[in-house]
Order: C-alpha cells, then sequence, then structure tokens
C-alpha cells in the first residue's frame, strides 16, 4: 500500500468522522483543537476505524501523539513497513 | 440569596489582583476577568430583555467562560450549544428555544450560518460583543428565582428534555460541593472537561466561589500533555470522567505521580468508576484526594463518595449531600426500606429542578410531591452509602452522555428500506460503550447489506449526536417485541448476552 492509497483512506475516515470538512481543501496538519468536535470521543473513533482500516493496532503512547491527519498517515506507514 | 454571577462579582471585589482564568498563554486576573465580562453583560442589557436566552456556540476557552458571566450578569439565560450535538439537533433545540441571540466564537460562525441557525436568532460573534461601547441601558434586574440556563437531556422516549435552571438550585449545588470538597483559595483546577456539562462547568462556580483560578486546556487528548501542564501550572484540582482517569492510571502512571504532587482534589463522574482502577489509584498515590458524585442535570451532586475515606465502599457513589434528600421507591412510587432494597432513586433539595420546560408529560412523571423521580435503581448499604445498579429505562452512558436507544431506533426506522431496529449498549475497551444496532430490513424494498449499512450511518450522522451514532450494524431476522409491539431490550440485551458467551 503506498502513501497515496493511505492517505485516501484516512482523509475518507476523518470526512465520515466530521461531515463539515466535506468538500473543504483537506488540511494534513490541522490540529486537533482546530477541528470543531474532535474531542477525546471522537479521538477513539477514528483510532478504531484507523486500526480496522488497515489492519494494525496502536499503543496508546501512539495514540495520544496523533494529533493532526498527517501524523495519521506517518504512523500507518510505518506499521506498514512502508 | 445570591446568584451564579454574584460567585464571579464577589470573588473579583475581594481578590481583584489574584489569578482567575487562563487559557493559551492569555491569563486574567479576576478585575481583569469582570471586565470583560461587563462588556459582553453591557451588550446584552443594551439588546436583550430580563431572561431573554442567549445561544452559546464555542469551543472550550476563555471567550466562553466570559461570554457565560457576561449573559448571566445581564439578567438572561444562556443555553450552551453541545459541540458533539449533531446538525439537525441544534437545529431542533433552537426551533424549540427561540433564543434572541447565538453568541458563537469566530470558529462556529460560518456553521451558524450553513445550519441556518441565524434564521431564529441573531448571530453573533464575540469580537463583535467586545467591540461594544454601552454598559447596559436597563437594569438587569437579577435574582435568584431567574433562570441561570438551559440544558437538554436524553428523554426515555428519544426526545430530549428541556431543563432551565434557577440561579438558585446552581448556587446550592455550587455550596454543596464547596462544602463537601472544602477546596481553598489557592485552588488552581484544571479544565478538561466539556464547558457545556455541568460536571466541569460546575468545577468553574466551585474554584471562582473559593476565589481560586481555572486553566482551560487546549488539547485534551494527549494524556501525557495534560498531566504535565498539571504540573507546569502547579494545579490541584482535576475532573475527569472515569474512562479517561483509567486510561491515565493505566498506562501513564509515572506521570500521574509526579501530578499527584500537586494534585488535591480529583473528581469523576458520569459513570462508574471501575474498582481496581480505583484501588491501583489509591495505592500509587500520597496527596490526591479521590472523590466522586451521583447527579444529573436535574439534580446536579446530589451525593458525594470520598474513595480515601471509604477504602471498602469502592462501587458506591457515597452518601447524600449536604442539603439533599434520597430515598428509594417501589414501582407505585412508595418508599421502600430495608438492607439491600432495591429501588428507584428519588432526590429532593433546593438543587433539585421543578419541571421538563414545555414537557407537562415528563414532568408529571418525573417531579411528584417535591421529589425527582431520576429513573435509576440502587440499593443502601447498612451505613447508608449508596450504589447505583442501572435504569428501569432505555438510558445508557455512552461516554458520559446520557444515550436514549429508543432515540437511536427511532431515527433508523425512519429510513424505508429498513423493517425495525433496536439498539443495544455493548462493552468497548476504549470508549467504554458503544452503539450496536440490530436492524431488520424491509423485504420489500431489498437493498444489499452493505449498501443499507452504509446508508444507515450516514443517515445517523446527519441526525443523531456522533456519540450515538452505532459503531457496528447487525442484520436480524427479527427483533424481540412484547404482545404491544414493544421492543423487549431486556430480553434482546440478555439474548445477546448468552449467544457473546456473558
Amino acid at each position: 500500500m503506498d502513501e497515496a492509497e493511505v492517505k485516501e483512506k484516512i482523509m475518507g475516515i476523518f470526512e465520515e468522522t466530521f461531515p463539515e470538512i466535506k468538500g473543504q481543501e483537506f488540511d494534513w496538519e490541522k490540529k486537533q483543537e482546530s477541528f470543531e468536535n474532535w474531542d477525546s470521543f471522537a479521538h477513539m473513533e477514528i483510532v478504531g476505524k484507523v486500526e480496522q482500516a488497515f489492519g494494525i493496532s496502536l499503543e496508546i503512547d501512539e495514540v495520544i501523539t496523533l494529533e493532526f491527519p498527517l501524523k495519521f498517515v506517518e504512523i500507518v506507514l510505518k506499521k506498514k513497513g512502508a | 440569596m445570591p446568584t451564579v454571577y454574584s460567585i464571579l462579582e464577589k470573588s473579583a471585589k475581594e481578590f481583584p489582583e489574584k489569578a482567575a482564568l487562563a487559557y493559551n498563554g492569555k491569563s486574567y486576573s479576576y478585575a481583569e476577568l469582570n471586565q470583560a465580562v461587563e462588556k459582553v453583560k453591557g451588550f446584552f442589557l443594551d439588546n436583550t430583555e430580563k431572561q431573554d436566552i442567549v445561544a452559546l456556540y464555542m469551543e472550550n476557552c476563555d471567550a466562553w467562560v466570559i461570554s457565560y458571566f457576561g449573559i448571566l450578569g445581564a439578567g438572561c439565560i444562556c443555553n450552551p450549544l453541545g459541540l458533539r450535538a449533531s446538525d439537525k439537533n441544534l437545529q431542533c433545540q433552537m426551533e424549540f428555544a427561540k433564543p434572541k441571540f447565538v453568541l458563537a466564537s469566530s470558529k462556529f460562525v460560518d456553521k451558524c450560518k450553513r445550519l441556518g441557525l441565524d434564521k431564529e436568532a441573531k448571530l453573533i460573534s464575540f469580537e463583535e460583543v467586545l467591540a461594544h461601547e454601552g454598559k447596559g441601558k436597563r437594569e438587569p434586574g437579577l435574582d435568584e428565582e431567574c433562570f441561570n440556563s438551559l440544558m437538554y437531556t436524553s428523554g426515555t422516549k428519544g426526545m430530549q428534555k428541556a431543563i432551565r435552571l434557577r440561579h438558585r438550585t446552581v448556587y446550592n449545588a455550587t455550596c454543596n460541593i464547596v462544602e463537601y470538597l472544602k477546596p481553598k483559595a489557592d485552588t488552581v483546577y484544571y479544565q478538561i472537561l466539556p464547558l457545556t456539562h455541568s460536571f466541569g462547568l460546575g468545577n468553574v462556580h466551585v474554584t471562582f466561589m473559593v476565589g481560586g483560578k481555572v486553566v482551560i486546556a487546549g488539547n485534551t487528548i494527549n494524556y501525557r500533555k495534560i498531566l504535565n501542564e498539571i504540573v507546569e501550572h502547579k494545579a490541584n484540582f482535576f475532573a475527569a470522567v472515569p474512562l479517561t482517569i483509567s486510561m491515565i492510571v493505566e498506562n501513564f502512571l509515572d506521570e500521574f505521580k509526579k501530578a499527584d504532587e500537586w494534585l488535591r482534589i480529583l473528581c469523576t463522574n458520569t459513570g462508574p468508576m471501575p474498582i481496581h482502577i480505583t484501588k491501583k489509584l489509591l495505592g500509587e498515590t500520597k496527596n490526591v484526594q479521590f472523590y466522586t458524585y451521583y447527579g444529573l442535570t436535574e439534580a446536579s451532586r446530589s451525593s458525594f463518595m470520598h474513595f480515601n475515606a471509604e477504602p471498602g465502599k469502592l462501587g458506591s457513589v457515597g452518601k447524600p449531600s449536604p442539603n439533599a434528600r434520597i430515598k428509594l421507591v417501589d414501582e407505585k412510587g412508595q418508599e421502600i426500606e430495608g438492607l439491600d432494597a432495591i429501588g428507584q432513586v428519588a432526590i429532593s433539595g433546593n438543587h433539585v429542578v421543578e419541571e421538563y420546560w414545555r414537557n407537562g408529560e415528563a414532568t408529571k412523571k418525573a417531579f411528584r410531591e417535591g421529589w425527582l423521580f431520576t429513573g435509576d435503581m440502587a440499593y443502601f448499604d447498612k451505613e447508608g452509602f449508596l450504589y447505583i445498579i442501572g435504569r428501569d429505562d432505555d438510558i445508557v452512558n455512552i461516554a458520559g452522555e446520557k444515550v436514549s436507544l429508543q432515540e437511536i431506533d427511532n431515527a433508523i426506522e425512519q429510513l424505508p428500506f429498513v423493517g425495525d431496529c433496536a439498539c443495544l449498549e455493548e462493552k468497548d475497551e476504549r470508549t467504554e460503550y458503544r452503539i450496536k444496532a440490530f436492524v431488520v430490513l424491509n423485504k420489500e424494498k431489498a437493498q444489499d447489506e452493505e449498501e443499507a449499512r452504509k446508508k444507515i450511518v450516514e443517515h445517523c450522522r446527519e441526525c443523531l449526536d456522533n456519540f450515538k451514532v452505532p459503531e457496528s450494524i447487525v442484520f436480524v431476522e427479527e427483533i424481540p417485541k412484547t404482545d404491544s409491539g414493544k421492543t423487549r431490550r431486556g430480553v434482546f440485551r440478555r439474548d445477546e448476552g448468552e449467544n457473546n458467551g456473558q
């Protein structure tokens, strides 16, 4: 799986979780606090979807550092050994 | 009697130079905070009538606190809009309450326009309010019987119930907390909870009442950062939902021990605290005093539990708060007594509201002869400690929010290809519980299951708050019903548990 495919899936997960960002230019470095409702519950929801979509398991130490979308891409690529 | 607004007013007079609020590198003394609040108050005194409703739509930030007290100071009712609320929920709330203004932070102004929230009310940004020059043409006319805020809670039939809280009830609840927790004037409260929720907002009231400082966190997902900031700000008061405390104790114990050098009060609420986590926390910390309480928006902080003082009763929510009365009743509403007798919790006291706004049916059911009938089932032990064991209806607790399963059933059943639906709560290691929907497809309007699943999730995201959207959907042949056609959720829950080997 290459970076473009990972990015497409991650973007889909973010757009599903935060429908208000659909149709906007996707900002890969937009931080958690800049989203309308990225709270701890939404965070766990995204983490669960990413784990399921890529068949990976994330440690809590990794989970807490995922503060913007690009971080998810990086961790998936690292876990997948890409 | 004083009002919620007077909590801040009094501390601003007594401790003008003391630090009151900090957010994102910006700090306010009580005098500075009061000055900012006066600006907001002046705007609303010039543009509203007493007890008009003002909806407040902002993220956790300094502007939220300033706006809230400014709205109250003008004698208006603050209607905090939850950040987890769905678009449809927000629109319904606006239509129901018809606020005069929606006061939004810059982050939410565009969303308000997109949702048409500016059709029912005048939309104004925080910056516009601060730019207002007037000090107010009318008197606030504020007294303890005035309404302070408008909140919503889940109803058993899936309709949200509106609760107007009076200054008197909120002030009394604040006094109850102060009397029990005894926070001191050097309190520094680190806030990660939503300000829109009475748990988080109540702690702000408490901190201001004793002349302490509120530090609002920017980031609420990085537990290590949160604990480091507690140390950095020398915060001695922290509150979080059980899940957050569990995550911290299980994964960040070293950082938590460093925070323990400063922490004196740790408070949790909204759900049961896992006993093994409480035991570990008490065993690994030296200073922090750990509390939980039992309460509802209708009757905040009705009991308190101090875990350090009662290590043998870690499953309890404690004894009634000062000035609160709690009894257990049977199905007919008659008080039941006796050890371990299980009954519905009923509460009375000066902190309890008297009705659901514009909902006579729900009011009649829940409020009788000065008592609030909560729907929570519980028992007392021989020392008078209260143990909550569950609900007598379809309300479950998801991520600290009360959720009506019936509301989710109703939303899914709106889809033409759905014949029937019943939702259950399911254990989840990260969010405690999540929603699982069981759906019977309408054979006449057959859909591919994958397509149906996608459409159900999309539909739920449109019309339900995000924490109510099912995490998993299972297609079944039928759902157990009573003779009158009501879902037999208890039977269904038991059968599902057995199927899953629980």
